[in-house]
């Protein structure tokens, strides 16, 4: 008897070894059910005294068959766990989001936070005259700073492409009252060759605020505030005395350079600093040109947009914004 | 940009000199320091000078500034004490001096006789010269330029041997000819202020010299101009005839009348002292009155802090004010009369003076206060739509370009547009940076194309791309005879969705993409379009094209690049897939409000029918006839096109899918195939159309 007991263990272990899959698992299983029947049916019928000793070695051996089952299983249901999982590490092209220009989303940044300020936005035209873009700015034909905003003419005399979008507060002010408060964001002409730092072209965000006890003060606010909501509080900005012929008093705003920290480096010419915009209070000639009486208070300022991208997501030359490398926008 | 030599400031300073502390001052005043080169115990500090500031063009205005960041409130005195006499009698030096221009405001001569001009210039004058960018020629040459970065005041030395009779100042009545020390011809332009003896012309006034008067190693009697004329006729000059010097650069943004007479003196003294010589005890002095005496302007205390936004006193005021050299008068604790230094030419009106009390205050100073004013918020349906445009695309995976507004003088050629053509561009750029930026974009198509071949030279094939820009035309009756559009443009070429995750193969993009990507524009906008075929556009290919319409007016155009177009471009035979195009105006789009239609409560049927179309028909305008066969026609959809294998030349294979649909009622089959044979019939004996077997 014990021969036999000894035989079928060695069988079934055999088969349980085989076993890899769950139907073969279930063979063996049935196998091993059977195997039982037989082992107590023949128990039945030997001699009390022998009962004993041959029940306590067929219970043993079920114990522990039964156990084995139960871990082949186990292990079985481990195994084809893994073979039915999908590797959700793989992502397949199906969704590709695309993506707003650098320069675009950084001067929407900019724009909600002077919506959320009660600014509405006004256009203007990029093909400009002489009048509104530098004469009626407090800058007539013989001004030096003339200099500095040298655009592009077109055929027609006193036609010109516009150095910067302050025609479109001239514009605004031509048909509106204060009080207002107003963004111009738009393309501006230079004429500057195109190297790392200059473009031809470039984006500018002004603004325009008319109306009874503004001043410089609540200019400086507007400045630091936009800063702040957009680029975070920590970062460092500086308002300094400037010059433009439109505004008196005139203020610059200097950004701390990003690529060095304030350290000082090629793209900060080694100051620290980029300049980023220039505001002022609206010069009283340039009031009494649109029609306003000289006592008239507002401020306004012009940000660069082109350097806030760079800026903001470390692009260290202004021309690349222009050169639509597809494959760095996709960065974004 | 002034550039200086920091020892020179100190050897001028009464108070002795700190360069950590001039530096700090200047950068705080707005005046950004450009540049430092370093000589080892010394420093060329250069600044930025803006254009309102000439006074700061000197050793003498730097050193000024100085002394106001440290309360020294008397300015130096660099005149000399050198006895010359004036006199109004323009006959007193050997040549007689002639003004007759209102371009004149001062013009002060001397003479001196007998100088030695073959030594050498001694070396602290070449020194600071040097270290300011001036070249040394010989001494008395090089005095004047000393002179000029000194006090400021541009000086002019003839050579009064070479002179012959009377020197004249007078404004040209018309263009003339003029040749510079440098020997380049120049034209001046009418009005230009020319100085000239009885034979020939001397100089450009303010300007540049000729080579007839010319100082050399030989001269031996000299004639000193230290005069002032009036910045715009100097600006207009040397604007006009693209020549500036450090002179001209002065005099355009002003030069005080106050400094003619000591920069004659201080030349006086320096010459006769260096290069020895007798001068003429008289001196001629011509002035027009112009900045008689000091000027004044009234200020409230009121006035100062409601702009500042600051809350200052009148002593206060008053300090900053005195401390850069203003005089200020107040009597009763509100107006303050303010005295305007002599060299402070930019200040004109009281905002002015406002600007001088908060730079000394300092604008960190300045605290930051909100505003408090209500404005009415004003939308802008411009921005408003292209924001929604671009929101619209990014869900569409397209990424956004930003080109240059203007194009090469060769790309309506290279686009294959024609001048008959709207979108024929040819309004020109007088000064073009180079041949590619001469023409003001009538369309973003060459940007785009651009753009698109480039990232394929850098192996980006497959590409979605987008612009919002202007587009720029002629139109004789708006103002400036130019006009200009708001207008959205998108190319995609090459795959659309790749091999792989259950596709057999790359999908790629057609014009029928173009297509699509409209109607799901100008569905977010809720607007009725139609496209109707052109042949306008030379970009696209034959029959591949269309003119896009809105309420019977054309907005834009789309369709299929042309290849022939996309060779035209540098890299252009890289392109190997189509490239579809589209580009509309979206000024006046108004997104109208709309209504959820619900579903019909029953089931619908959907069958697909493919019909073999005769090319030039148009969907739009056959399968209305579908929708008429019945009212259970609910929807009809075009879901595929075919040219190929199967298909007879001259026609297009089309699968379309039908909706049925009662919302009353579950449809039976029997219905459908009665409609089915209303429609096929209207389709077959109307256009031709068959089903494909």
């Amino acid at each position: 008897m014990a021969q036999f007991i000894d035989d079928k263990k060695r069988e079934l272990a055999e088969k349980l070894e085989q076993s890899d899959a769950p139907d073969k698992l279930q063979g063996v299983e049935t196998a091993f059910r059977k195997v039982m029947k037989e082992l107590f049916a023949e128990m039945k019928a030997l001699p009390n005294e022998q009962k004993k000793e041959v029940g306590a070695a067929i219970n043993d051996f079920k114990k522990d068959f039964e156990e084995r089952i139960a871990a082949a299983k186990k292990k079985i249901a481990e195994l084809s766990k893994k073979d039915l999982a999908v590797d959700l590490t793989v992502p397949s092209p199906e969704f590709i989001r695309g993506k707003i220009h650098p320069l675009i989303r950084v001067g929407r940044m900019f724009e909600e936070v002077y919506k959320e300020m009660g600014f509405s936005i006004a256009y203007g035209p990029e093909i400009e005259n002489d009048r509104h873009n530098y004469e009626m700015l407090n800058m007539p034909y013989y001004h030096p700073a003339r200099d500095m905003q040298d655009t592009f003419y077109l055929e027609y005399p006193k036609v010109l492409l516009r150095s910067h979008t302050s025609c479109v507060q001239v514009r605004y002010m031509l048909e509106h009252k204060p009080p207002f408060m107003i963004i111009s964001p738009g393309v501006v002409y230079r004429v500057d060759e195109i190297d790392p730092q200059h473009t031809p072209c470039f984006y500018q965000v002004e603004g325009l605020v008319v109306g009874e006890g503004i001043n410089l003060a609540n200019l400086k606010w507007a400045v630091m505030e936009s800063v702040k909501r957009v680029f975070g509080p920590e970062y460092k900005v500086k308002f300094s005395p400037c010059y433009y012929p439109y505004t008196e008093p005139s203020a610059a705003v200097d950004m701390g350079c990003i690529m060095c920290g304030g350290k000082g480096c090629r793209t900060c010419k080694g100051t620290g600093w980029m300049r980023v915009a220039g505001a002022g209070m609206v010069h009283p000639n340039v009031f009494e040109a649109v029609g306003y009486s000289r006592e008239t208070v507002g401020f306004a300022f012009g940000w660069g947009l082109n350097r806030l991208p760079m800026l903001y997501y470390k692009i260290l030359e202004m021309r690349k914004l222009f050169e639509n490398e597809i494959s760095l926008w996709e960065q974004l | 940009m002034f550039k200086f030599s920091y020892n020179w400031l100190k050897a001028e300073s009464e108070i002795g000199a700190d360069y950590d502390g001039l530096l700090e001052w200047l950068n705080l005043q707005g005046f950004e320091i450009a540049s430092i080169e370093d000589y080892g115990d010394d420093k060329a500090v250069e600044i930025e000078v803006k254009a309102n500031r000439p006074d700061m063009l000197s050793v003498a205005g730097v050193l000024r500034e100085y002394y106001a960041g440290r309360g020294r409130r008397e300015t130096k005195n660099f005149t000399p004490d050198v006895p010359l006499e004036l006199t109004d009698d323009n006959g007193v030096l050997s040549h007689r001096i002639v003004v007759d221009s209102k371009d004149v405001h001062r013009y002060c001569a001397a003479e001196i006789r007998g100088v030695d001009n073959t030594g050498e210039t001694p070396e602290y004058i070449k020194d600071r010269l040097m270290k300011s960018g001036i070249a040394c020629i010989n001494p008395i040459v090089d005095i004047s330029n000393y002179v000029l970065l000194q006090i400021g005041q541009p000086i002019h030395i003839f050579d009064a041997d070479k002179v012959k009779g009377d020197i004249r100042i007078e404004n040209v009545h018309a263009p003339t000819k003029f040749t510079t020390l440098a020997s380049t011809e120049i034209e001046l332009p009418t009005g230009a202020l020319l100085i000239s003896d009885d034979e020939n012309p001397l100089c450009v006034a303010g300007i540049i010299g000729g080579h007839a008067p010319e100082v050399t190693a030989e001269t031996k009697n000299i004639i000193i101009e230290s005069a002032n004329f009036d910045h715009i006729i100097e600006r207009v000059t040397s604007k006009k005839t693209h020549v500036q010097t450090a002179a001209s650069y002065r005099f355009e943004r002003g030069v005080s009348p106050a400094t003619a007479l000591p920069g004659a003196l201080i030349c006086i003294k320096m010459i006769t002292e260096l290069c020895g010589g007798e001068y003429n005890k008289t001196g001629y002095m011509y002035t027009d009155g112009t900045s008689a005496g000091p000027q004044t302007i009234t200020v409230t205390k009121k006035r100062i802090n409601s702009v500042l936004g600051s809350d200052l006193d009148i002593p206060q005021i008053c300090k900053y004010l005195n401390d850069c050299f203003f005089g200020t008068e107040c009597d009763d604790g509100e107006n303050i009369k303010i005295t305007v230094p002599d060299f402070r030419l930019d200040i004109e009106y009281d905002v002015d003076i406002i600007e001088e009390v908060g730079r000394m205050y300092g604008y960190h100073n300045i605290e930051p206060q909100p505003i408090k004013l209500y404005a009415p918020y004003v939308e802008n349906p411009v921005n408003k739509n292209a924001n929604k445009l671009r929101d619209i695309m990014v869900g569409f995976g397209f990424i956004e370009v930003l080109t240059y507004g203007f194009i090469p003088g060769s790309a309506m050629q290279m686009l294959h547009i024609k001048e008959d053509s709207e979108y024929y561009g040819d309004i020109k750029i007088l000064n073009p940076l180079n041949n590619f930026y001469e023409l003001m974009r009538p369309s973003l198509a060459y940007g785009l194309i651009s753009t698109a071949v480039s990232n394929m030279s850098v192996g980006k094939n497959d590409l979605r791309i987008f612009e919002v820009g202007k587009r720029f035309f002629r139109q004789k009756d708006h103002e400036d005879g130019y006009n200009e559009k708001n207008v959205f443009a998108a190319l995609m070429t090459g795959v659309k969705l790749g091999r792989g995750f259950g596709i057999a193969k790359d999908a790629k993009f057609s014009v029928y993409d173009a297509v699509s990507l409209l109607d799901a524009i100008m569905r977010e906008f809720n607007i009725k379009y139609e496209i109707r075929p052109t042949d306008g556009l030379g970009m696209f290919e034959q029959g591949a094209g269309g003119d896009i319409y809105v309420n019977g007016r054309r907005i834009g155009y789309i369709g299929k690049i042309d290849p022939k177009v996309l060779l035209e471009f540098e890299n252009g035979k890289l392109a190997r897939d189509d490239a579809a195009y589209l580009e509309f105006c979206f000024e006046g789009f108004e997104e109208t409000k709309r209504s959820i239609e619900f579903d019909s409560a029953y089931p619908s049927v959907t069958r697909e029918y493919n019909f073999l179309v005769k090319n030039g028909l148009h969907f739009t305008d056959y399968s209305p006839e579908i929708k008429a066969a019945s009212d259970i026609v609910v929807n009809v959809s075009p879901r595929d096109v075919y040219v190929g294998a199967g298909v007879p030349k001259g026609f297009t294979s089309v699968l379309i899918r039908v909706e049925y649909n009662d919302p009353t009622r579950t449809l039976d089959f029997e219905e459908i195939a009665q409609v089915e044979s209303v429609f096929l019939k209207a389709l077959s004996d109307k256009y031709g159309i068959t089903i494909k077997l």
